[in-house]
């Protein structure tokens, strides 16, 4: 038991699980979908009056209503779409390598406890560095094209990846592998049979967390040396102080931002469904 | 009647992680000593014994966990190699996988006995045979979170008799159920134990538990675990409506088995008054039972 209790600390990263208490009914889904948008139009509500009665700049902050009319212009002209896909290549490129890489390097971490013992201080350097700190280093060292881009999400996206898969596959419950031992299961199964299935809920927060900083860091990547993406987009337009374009591109990123997390949170939950309120 | 598990002169002795002041010394802690039995073929065997006495420690022997620090351990007159799926441990936790149904948690030890031996849907059809035994029909699709302490227990129990080894091992199955619940269950128990003949081995720190169960009851005393006593157990005849537990014959083994333990605890604990009321001591010295032997085998478990 000691080995288990052994896990350092500062890898235990923030392993939030959503724990669902109930299922869906109709009735819940509508009272959260109320819940939770009520306070997305009064405040949508508020962008679009507050600069209209003159109690903020229209200049800097215009009425919303700009901004949507802005948005449908740049989706018309082809605009978005191009810095959408742009930015959307960058990210899930180095999201998706990040996944490759990480979680297979997670695993053989967690499973030979030396090499995690061995590796524990250079990952916590390295998870301690930001990766926005790192832009000019990857800059200097990949250029300024797309490979530095991505480079910087496949960075920032691989801590939560790699210390969520390591933390997953030591915290698994000692008494389940005595269990699978007892039933004559040797190392290979075993990791496949009990550590990998206890694991995926732990990796998965880790997927999550990496999708969620795949969008963040996307933007201050972009925001240099970029020549198309929503970075470059917002960056452009407000250099040329074509401000609702701006404030467009934001809106963009914060729906792309989001609906990548939503659909994160959804595989979650598919596949922590086994875990209860309580324990095993 | 033949034998089924040999035990010769096993000792396991663990180190002790140095505490304190000395921390360079190495202390050696005998979990058991010199342990000499014979489980017979078909036999229903309970060990029961105070905290401290090494029963988990002789049930991970038997499992092949552990290996003794001593002696050996013959199973059809072979010495045990490891684990295998001639014995199956029921465990006081459960120990089922919570991503797995209860019908995939019985599948599990067939699936571990590999491919060849059966099919998907051979597998399918022998856990939902086992969860029937067991009482669970209708329950195969819940997850473990979904079952309650004493369904669990059922699952694990198919779990371990669905790839059908010859010996079962049970740690304080029941110890974690409410006293209803932990009847039924032993009544179940006794029922699939008749109907399969396996050879039981039932450990417990419940001398009701112990002397209702068993065909021979396992006496052990601690620090060092030896055995103090074997005590054959007749069967107690009664009708289905009778309360067997409160026979006189019953109320005698239980008696008897409650002073070989006591005069092991009086050693640990000279202070406590001789003349009490026994059932009032009995119960007092179950719960304090319960608490020191959850601790200690946490910490024999923590040792290794």
């Amino acid at each position: 038991m000691t080995t288990y209790a052994q896990v350092p600390t500062v890898l235990a990263e923030p392993v939030t699980h959503h724990v669902e208490t109930s299922r869906f009914s109709l009735k819940t889904v509508l009272g959260s979908t109320f819940k939770n948008t009520a306070v997305l139009v009064v405040f949508f509500g508020l962008w679009q009056i507050l600069p209209k009665m003159g109690v903020i700049n229209a200049t800097f902050v215009p009425p919303f209503s700009r901004v949507v009319a802005a948005w449908w212009g740049l989706l018309r002209n082809g605009e978005l779409l191009s810095a959408v896909g742009a930015s959307l290549e960058r990210s899930m490129t180095g999201f998706g390598l990040a996944l490759i890489i990480f979680i297979p390097l997670g695993l053989l971490i967690g499973w030979y406890r030396k090499l995690g013992v061995f590796l524990n201080p250079l990952l916590e350097l390295c998870r301690n560095t930001a990766a926005l700190a790192l832009i000019p280093v990857f800059i200097l060292t990949l250029g300024i094209g797309q490979v530095s881009k991505i480079s910087v999400i496949l960075y920032a996206c691989a801590w939560p990846v790699l210390l969520n898969t390591i933390s997953g596959v030591r915290s698994v419950d000692p008494l389940l592998v005595k269990s699978a031992r007892s039933m004559g299961l040797r190392p290979l199964r075993l990791f496949q049979k009990v550590f990998l299935p206890a694991a995926l809920p732990t990796i998965f927060t880790g997927i999550r967390l990496a999708g969620a900083t795949s969008i963040l860091v996307l933007l201050a990547a972009e925001l240099q040396g970029a020549t198309n993406g929503l970075g470059f987009l917002i960056n452009v337009s407000e250099t040329n102080f074509q401000i609702p374009q701006m404030y467009a591109g934001i809106l963009t990123i914060s729906i792309i931002g989001l609906s990548f997390n939503m659909i994160l949170v959804r595989l979650e939950r598919h596949f922590s469904k086994w875990r209860g309120s309580t324990n095993s | 009647m033949t034998v089924k598990i040999q035990l010769r002169g096993v000792t396991r002795e663990f180190d002790v992680r140095p505490t304190g002041k000395n921390k360079r010394s190495t202390q050696v802690f005998t979990a058991l000593s010199d342990i000499n039995l014979d489980v017979r073929s078909g036999e229903f065997l309970v060990v029961v014994g105070p905290s401290g006495c090494g029963k988990s420690t002789l049930l991970d022997l038997l499992a092949g966990l552990t290996t003794p620090s001593a002696g050996e351990i013959l199973i059809d007159g072979k010495p045990v190699d490891g684990p295998g799926l001639d014995r199956a441990i029921v465990f006081q936790q459960y120990a089922l996988f919570p991503w797995r149904t209860a019908r995939a948690n019985v599948e599990f030890g067939l699936e571990a006995q590999g491919k060849t031996r059966s099919t998907r849907s051979e597998r399918r059809a022998r856990a939902q045979e086992y969860l029937s035994l067991v009482g669970l029909d209708g329950f195969e699709g819940r997850y473990p979170h979904e079952l309650s302490g004493g369904m669990k227990q059922r699952v694990a129990i198919a779990r371990s008799l669905a790839y059908e080894p010859d010996i079962l091992l049970l740690d304080e199955p029941f110890a974690a159920l409410d006293a209803q619940t932990r009847e039924s269950l032993q009544d179940e128990l006794l029922r699939i134990w008749r109907h399969t003949g396996k050879t039981i081995v039932f450990i417990t720190h419940g001398i009701d538990e112990a002397v209702y169960l068993g065909q021979r009851v396992v006496v052990m005393t601690s620090r060092p675990g030896r055995i103090r006593s074997i005590i054959d157990i007749p069967d107690f005849d009664a009708s289905p409506d009778e309360d067997v537990r409160s026979g006189v014959e019953f109320v005698k083994y239980r008696h008897e088995i409650w002073k070989l333990m006591r005069e092991d605890n009086s050693l640990d604990a000279p202070a406590r008054s001789r003349g009490a009321d026994t059932s009032s001591l009995e119960s007092i010295r179950h719960t304090l039972g319960d608490v020191w032997e959850s601790q200690s085998d946490d910490l024999v478990r923590a040792r290794r």
